[in-house]
């Protein structure tokens, strides 16, 4: 041990961890390692840089897109087209490629971008209704059927797709939710999606052990 | 069917506020007279974990809280190589929230503050060295002091002693709008990390001293804490702030109970210092505060205010996402704010007489936060106190000022060293 003169404290080795001085006179120079040598800490500096690249790319695009739309056709601005494209892409690329999400937690990020773009798309074409009306309920009966499908495959682990099945039943009411807003004007695809919704749930609790039961008292716990 | 576990109220707060830098991860170590055996550690680690199922856990997502589930994945132990602390990622940890490390002649615990508090961890870390020794052949009993591994959990080690010490119809404590409290500023690690300094010191004299000074040890070392950072960082600065030292209390003390999950409550303790304030006036104000603030009646309505938040209609069926957003904001514009640093003593460890020759001393790391960038925990064991303070900023002075006035006051001998993180070149 050698005693640091400028803060009185013992230590080990021949810099003193406080003021960061080297030990004047020291008598032993062997010194207890007590950590690791620290090798770089990943931040999992890829996927960040990645994101980083994604993000700079799309600006570029829809800022590039917008100052020739603006230079060129300023009455018609198809810009924003490419835009939504854009952003649905970007979350594409950074949620469902590149993230370690849930497989359940990608389908709905899906469900709810694709239904944006293409709410978005059908807003700025004049709003004719076919997104509300047919795309949103399709949708959400395809995402809740791939998820009822992933759960009959994964037996072992379905539990972990509960919490997905559950929020997609929910879902399938938003499209007869839509049609009494007076948002969607075709009755008949918002009732299938209500109706297969109804039946997913009643299914998962015919068909599913006491778990499903427990699991959803369990999930929404107050 | 797995069991589960409503997460306790306190734990709830860890779950919406951990980030990068904030990893909501503590250490408890003991190290040993000898190097560890890693294998024997895993044995006595898939023993252990089975005796604390409440650690035992992964977290599950639910719409109006998250809740804790079994799990009954294997834990690996793990040879140190990052700093201290260092955020849980569970999906990297087979769902686990917690990890056992060993490096050398040390084994450590790190756990997410949410499955328990600092005792919790501590029993932890004792049946696992219990067992390990029991492992390596040694003769060793628990003589009621380490919770025997191969006992069958009781009810009462799993339960939540904030809804069991609730009092509905009980004194409400309206937490109090505390003033900001002076904040430690620094230059951030780059990259970030934790520095971690210990300080090695013979507890029964620091203990001796502390008495002949009129104070606890907590006491004592607070009012050196908060004499140092007013020396190193306010001393020539215009700042109407107090230094506020957030000090964890134990309830258990209070009130009986053997949960191993949190039970424990946080009292600020404060103190606005100027040139002409000795460190006796320091010391002064410091126990008259705490010995208040450690009533029971205190105590009781504080556990009576956090239940009943936790507990009104309105709060519980708001999604829980929201509620982590508002919990958020809470913890970093009030929480944090109104505290300097946190201050936490584990006190003296008890083990069986057997079990002593074969440890050394105990550390506990606390981790720093963005607006607590220096935070201090005590553990004391087999008459050796450690002094950690942890750290996320470049700067020294405090903790140099701190063991220089720790040497100078009581004379005695303090042994430091550090895991260097941000000091390589």
């Amino acid at each position: 041990m050698n005693q640091c003169k400028n803060c009185g404290v013992w230590v080990e080795g021949l810099t003193c961890p406080l003021c960061h001085r080297g030990i004047a006179d020291p008598t032993t120079t062997t010194e207890v390692q007590w950590y690791p040598d620290y090798q770089e800490v990943s931040h999992d500096q890829r996927s960040v840089f990645a994101f980083k690249l994604t993000i700079f790319i799309a600006v570029s695009i829809v800022s590039g897109c917008l100052l020739i739309n603006l230079l060129t056709m300023p009455h018609k601005l198809w810009s924003l087209y490419v835009a939504t494209v854009v952003v649905y892409l970007l979350i594409t690329c950074n949620h469902t490629i590149l993230s370690k999400s849930h497989l359940g937690g990608k389908i709905l990020v899906q469900l709810i971008s694709l239904s944006g773009l293409l709410s978005l798309t059908d807003a700025l074409m004049g709003f004719q209704r076919w997104s509300v009306n047919y795309i949103v309920p399709f949708l959400v009966v395809a995402a809740t059927f791939l998820v009822t499908v992933i759960i009959l495959k994964k037996r072992m682990r379905w539990r972990a797709y509960v919490g997905f099945v559950v929020t997609m039943i929910v879902l399938g009411f938003l499209p007869i939710v839509l049609y009494v807003a007076g948002v969607a004007t075709a009755i008949w695809p918002s009732a299938v999606t209500a109706l297969y919704a109804l039946l997913t749930l009643f299914g998962m609790l015919l068909f599913s052990d006491k778990t499903f039961k427990t699991d959803l008292v369990r999930r929404f716990h107050l | 069917m797995e069991r589960w576990y409503k997460i306790d109220n306190t734990g709830k707060i860890f779950h919406a506020v951990t980030n990068a830098s904030n990893s909501s991860v503590y250490r408890v170590s003991m190290i040993m007279k000898e190097s560890v055996n890693a294998e024997l550690l895993q044995d006595a680690l898939d023993k252990v974990i089975k005796r604390f199922p409440m650690l035992a856990v992964k977290v599950r997502k639910g719409l109006f809280w998250d809740f804790m589930e079994e799990n009954d994945e294997k834990l690996h132990i793990q040879e140190e190589t990052t700093y201290p602390c260092y955020i849980i990622n569970p999906r990297e940890n087979h769902g686990y929230l917690m990890r056992v490390l060993y490096f050398q002649r040390r084994v450590s615990v790190e756990i997410f503050h949410s499955l328990t508090d600092g005792s919790g961890a501590v029993e932890f870390l004792k049946s696992l060295i219990f067992q390990y020794l029991l492992f390596q052949e040694k003769d060793v009993t628990t003589d009621g002091e380490v919770l025997f591994p191969d006992d069958v959990p009781s009810k009462y080690e799993t339960e939540d002693s904030f809804e069991k010490y609730f009092h509905p119809s009980g004194q409400s404590q309206q937490r109090e709008k505390e003033s900001p409290a002076f904040q430690i500023k620094g230059s951030p690690f780059d990259p970030p990390g934790v520095n971690v300094i210990h300080g090695v010191i013979q507890a029964s004299e620091v203990n001796k001293f502390a008495k002949k000074m009129g104070a606890s040890v907590t006491e004592f070392i607070t009012a050196v804490l908060i004499h140092s950072i007013y020396a190193e960082t306010m001393k020539y600065g215009l700042y109407q702030e107090s230094i506020m030292i957030a000090l964890p209390a134990n309830l258990r003390r209070q009130f009986p109970s053997v949960t191993l999950r949190n039970f424990f409550s946080v009292s600020n303790v404060g103190v606005p210092v100027t040139d002409e304030t000795t460190l006796e006036d320091i010391m002064k104000t410091v126990s008259e505060q705490l010995s208040s603030k450690m009533k029971k009646e205190t105590l009781q309505a504080g556990i009576n205010h956090h239940v009943q938040l936790q507990k009104k209609l309105s709060a519980r069926i708001v999604p829980v996402f929201v509620k982590y957003r508002a919990m958020r904001y809470g913890f970093y514009h009030f929480g944090e704010m109104s505290k300097t640093m946190t201050l936490s003593n584990l006190g003296n460890i008890k083990i069986p007489d057997s079990m002593k020759p074969y440890i050394e001393r105990m550390e506990l790391v606390l981790y720093p936060t963005k607006n607590s960038p220096i935070n201090c925990g005590i553990a004391s064991l087999n008459d050796r106190m450690t002094i950690t303070f942890a750290r996320s900023i470049v700067e020294t002075e405090i903790i140099k000022s701190f063991f220089s006035q720790l040497t100078h006051l009581t004379g005695l001998d303090i042994e430091v060293y550090s895991n260097n993180w941000g000091e390589q070149t």
